[in-house]
């Protein structure tokens, strides 16, 4: 079949998390009739549990529809979809590049959040069609009027284009697909020239191995066609081409502009690189499509499993969650507090709390994770510089010149009323004001330099809590900044607790040290001898407490012969005791560190 | 020497922190529990032949609640189902309320020497707070015509860290124990069992229960003041006058055989460890087909066996006799646990003195430490 690129539109979905972009999906796919209504019982796009549970969708995929418009012709719509959170930028910009437009769904009754404003920017650097649509029009708190307000006046558009909604009751429907047809330009690109195909999503599939997802810009990619990465030079050959619709549908070619997945025996999607250029391995193309970086782990924790012998479980659902996941990294690492375990990198919080809870879900694992750090840039007294993302590797104070950390610039959209409260917690934070705009009489956006470090420790959950959960956050890494940050240890019986230990600005130490000694006073059990609890900055503890000394601990009943009972109590207590970690002669409960790790 | 301890699982009313097998019930099944009671007696009787027996015990629930006839008629039963040996100690745990003259005389008249009374506390308030039936007038009655009767052998139940309780109290009902000169007492530490009301409540913040350190200094009271009284402390919870020991709970605590009769009753007989069902309807149909009911019934291994020992052994303050164990099992304790009693040692928690090892007094506090050690 030779597709005539003047009926193909590509085109995403920018929408904030619940501002009912899987809906509006699943309602253009019944609409063109690509699925039925009964296969759509669960929503198309967000496949994985918990994508719907947070409403967000993690991976993308593309879903191709045939649509015939107003003036009879017969187009093929190509849905790509984007991630929604901020720690996927990167990936949601290579979905962007795969398209011509993009549809931009604003919640009716909610107005522009900072995630849905970012993509947009990253949208209109692309060079995007925009159609804005106002979702949830049927709602009674809606009040599209002040949603067009913000479109002229945030966005910049024309607030006559946007098209009113709802995704739920099938409103707008039709005129959402006929502006794609209309105001969306048919892709560009020359079938004659060097094949140029852009990775803009990958999948692991356990029966034909990475699977990448594509958009062909130029030239034409054929079954059987030996292509090459252009970022590693390595090379393959494609077994099978397919289309989505929305089950794969084998093909023989992609042409330029369409959309479809690859396979080639890639065993990892390592060998699928997202913003990758796959080109044709004998005739390659003189340069890769712009854009392309590999992914950059920006947090760091260590992972254990709370029972020892399951450390090879953790590596084997690490091993697989990696399959799927490039941004993942992950090497083997020592806690005397925890066992063996894993440091693992990440793109960012959310895409940390998702491996994790991936972990425990899928792979029924119980895991301890620690504290998240960022990459410090340590400048030493021998002039070198080094990059830890692990208190346990901070070198001897002496040696330190200087320590930076990575700061972001953070948008924070929220209504004016809370400015004062979020302006606090960003100076809490140590927050350098930038800018504030008024982008509507009601609604404020706030700009702030903020350390990275700060965004990790609970920031999401206290502007929720400070702003009744209205305000929305989004925020790229600007640069390094010299800070005056120390190591924090924590000593039980005068030994310090490497699982314990953090990486902080000396002015928050204090506090954090005398929190963290308090509770793990609450934590430890008494023991037979009193167990002093030191927080400390190099040699100088900044805070003590102590647990005493336990003083009776005997079982005092008779239980009229019941020795069985008396032998099970025994048991238990001894249990209790193999499940404890022994740290300086003392025995602290595995729940304590998971406790402690979890407040913050 | 067998020891036997027969069940009366009866109480007119549950306590609060209790939770041995026990129901408030009506006549007509006690009436039937004693007939199912009486064909276990018989039961074992032909079992065991004429095995000699050093201690009997009736424990409950509350065996007094029983009529005097019926005292008379189970009692008379046991004494004469099996051999025991002479001036064997005969003990009935008796709650004082339940304690009339008529039943003092009648449990003297079939042999019984020892009476246990459940004391617990000298202080009316606490009394009612932990759900007794009995005001601390009624202890003193109790003594008064349990002596009345002629039984001298009396042993005092205390509970220490009861809920609200200070040292204080504590210490008073100490001193009012030993003013009736009893020749033994139990003092027990209150302990949350599961399936208790006082368990409920604590888990709901509703109970509230002396500190450790409150309860460590009773404890510490307790060990430095009855001794000073004449009562020598011969096991974690139980002081006695001299020559006046439970014999019977020195059994269990010697990892001796005794046979448990009656329902929810625990036994330990040829290396088996059995208990019966603390179903009562039950444990009454079967018996009245003369057909056991064992809840359990679990041969004790070598192992275990010698765990038990130790972990027993150990609540007496002369502890385990080394000799005993070699004798017994044919090994030294060393070469079993010699790892395990030089990490004790080191820390300060056993001693072994004079061929016993032995709780240091410091190890007598932290004893669970100590015997979870010898559980494999």
């Amino acid at each position: 079949m030779v597709m005539n690129q003047k009926l193909i539109r590509n085109f995403c979905i920018i929408a904030h998390i619940d501002h009912g972009k899987s809906t509006l999906a699943d309602r253009l796919l019944e609409a063109t009739g690509t699925v039925t209504e009964r296969e759509l019982a669960e929503q198309i796009l967000d496949s994985m549990d918990l994508e719907r549970e947070r409403g967000i969708t993690i991976k993308l995929t593309a879903v191709r529809m045939n649509y015939r418009a107003a003036d009879g012709q017969e187009y093929v719509l190509n849905l790509i979809d984007t991630p929604g959170h901020v720690d996927f930028s990167y990936e949601v910009s290579r979905s962007l590049a795969a398209c011509e437009g993009a549809l931009l769904v604003i919640d009716a009754t909610q107005g522009v959040e900072a995630q849905t404003l970012a993509n947009l920017y990253l949208a209109l650097e692309h060079d995007l069609e925009i159609i804005p649509v106002i979702n949830k029009i049927d709602l009674p708190s809606a009040d599209p009027d002040r949603v067009k307000r913000e479109i002229e006046e945030v966005i910049g558009l024309d607030s006559s284009e946007a098209i009113l909604a709802s995704a739920k009751t099938g409103v707008g429907i039709d005129a959402i697909l006929e502006a794609i047809v209309n105001r969306i330009p048919p892709p560009k690109g020359d079938p004659e020239t060097h094949l140029q195909a852009l990775i803009f999503d990958s999948h692991y599939d356990s029966y034909r191995g990475a699977v990448a997802y594509v958009r062909v810009f130029n030239g034409i990619l054929k079954v059987g066609d030996p292509i090459m990465m252009m970022s590693s030079g390595r090379t393959f050959e494609v077994s099978e081409l397919a289309v989505l619709c929305p089950l794969m549908t084998p093909v023989a070619q992609l042409l330029p502009g369409e959309v479809g997945c690859v396979m080639a025996s890639m065993k990892n999607v390592k060998d699928t690189r997202v913003g990758d250029t796959i080109t044709h391995a004998h005739r390659p193309a003189a340069e890769p499509l712009p854009g392309y970086h590999p992914a950059k782990p920006m947090v760091f924790c260590g992972l254990y499993p709370v029972d020892n012998e399951q450390y090879v479980e953790l590596r084997e659902a690490l091993e697989k969650l990696q399959l799927n996941d490039a941004a993942l990294i992950f090497e083997p690492e020592t806690s005397a507090a925890l066992g063996f375990g894993f440091r693992c990198g990440f793109l960012g919080l959310l895409h940390m709390e998702i491996v994790q809870e991936r972990i425990e879900r899928e792979f029924n694992l119980n895991i301890i994770a620690t504290a998240p750090s960022v990459i410090y840039r340590i400048s030493l007294t021998d002039q070198t510089e080094i990059y830890i993302d692990n208190p346990a590797a901070f070198p001897p104070v002496a040696r330190i010149a200087a320590i930076a950390e990575p700061y972001v610039t953070a948008t924070i959209m929220l209504p004016e009323e809370y400015v004062g409260p979020v302006m606090e917690l960003c100076q809490e934070r140590r927050g350098e004001f930038k800018n504030m705009a008024y982008i509507t009489p009601e609604r404020v956006q706030l700009e702030y330099a903020i350390p990275l470090s700060e965004i990790l420790m609970d920031f999401f959950d206290q502007l929720k809590s400070r702003t009744k959960g209205y305000a929305s956050l989004d925020y790229e890494f600007s640069s390094y900044r010299e800070s005056d940050l120390v190591k924090l240890d924590i000593l039980l019986n005068g030994k310090p607790v490497d699982a314990l230990s953090c990486i902080i600005h000396r002015d928050k130490a204090y506090e954090r040290g005398r929190s963290l000694a308090r509770k793990l006073k609450e934590l430890i059990p008494r023991q037979q001898f009193e167990v002093p609890i030191q927080a400390a900055i190099g040699n100088k503890v900044i805070a003590r407490e102590t647990v005493k000394a336990l003083r009776k601990d005997v079982l005092a009943k008779c239980y009229g012969g019941d020795i069985t009972r008396k032998r099970k109590l025994l048991e238990k207590q001894k249990e209790g005791k193999k499940r404890m970690k022994s740290l300086g002669a003392v025995d602290v409960p595995q729940e304590a560190f998971m406790a402690i790790l979890k407040v913050d | 020497m067998l020891g036997i301890y027969v069940h009366i699982p009866f109480c007119a009313r549950k306590c609060g922190y209790c939770d041995f097998h026990s129901v408030p019930t009506g006549p007509a099944v006690i009436e039937a529990y004693l007939q199912a009671l009486a064909n276990e007696i018989e039961f074992w009787s032909e079992q065991i032949g004429r095995t000699a027996c050093a201690t009997l015990y009736i424990g409950g629930g509350t065996p007094t609640i029983l009529t005097t006839r019926q005292l008379e008629q189970t009692l008379t039963k046991l004494a004469a189902a099996f051999n025991f040996e002479p001036g064997f100690e005969f003990t009935v745990e008796a709650n004082p309320g339940t304690l009339t003259p008529e039943k003092a005389k009648v449990l003297a008249g079939v042999g019984v020497n020892r009476i246990s009374l459940g004391a617990q506390a000298f202080d009316d308030r606490l009394l009612k707070a932990i759900g007794r039936i009995h005001t601390a007038d009624q202890i003193y009655t109790s003594v008064d015509l349990i002596r009345d009767a002629g039984i001298v052998n009396i042993n005092l139940d205390l509970i220490e860290g009861l809920p609200g309780q200070t040292l204080d109290q504590w210490q008073a009902s100490l001193a009012k124990a030993v003013e009736l000169e009893p020749a033994h007492i139990s003092c027990y530490s209150l302990m949350l069992e599961e399936n208790t009301p006082f368990y409920r409540d604590y888990q709901e913040g509703k109970l509230q229960l002396p500190l450790e350190d409150t309860t460590a200094a009773m404890f510490d009271y307790t060990q430095a003041y009855l001794p000073r009284m004449g009562y020598h402390h011969y096991e974690i919870s139980n002081y006695a006058k001299p020559r006046c020991e439970a014999r019977h709970n020195l059994i269990y605590w010697r990892a001796e055989p005794y046979l448990g009769l009656g329902s929810g009753a625990h036994g330990c007989y040829q290396q088996i460890r059995y208990s019966n069902t603390d179903d009562l309807e039950l444990y009454i149909q079967s018996w009245h087909t003369c057909k056991p009911a064992y809840a359990s019934w679990d041969p004790v291994s070598r192992d275990q066996a010698m765990d038990e020992m130790m972990f027993l052994g150990l609540r007496l303050i002369d502890g385990v006799e080394l000799n005993r164990f070699y004798q017994r099992f044919h090994c030294s304790v060393h070469d079993v646990y010699g790892m395990e009693i030089a990490r004790l040692k080191s820390r300060g928690l056993v001693e072994e003195t004079g061929g016993h090892l032995k709780l240091t007094p410091r190890g007598r506090s932290l004893g669970n430490m100590v015997f979870s050690a010898f559980v494999r």
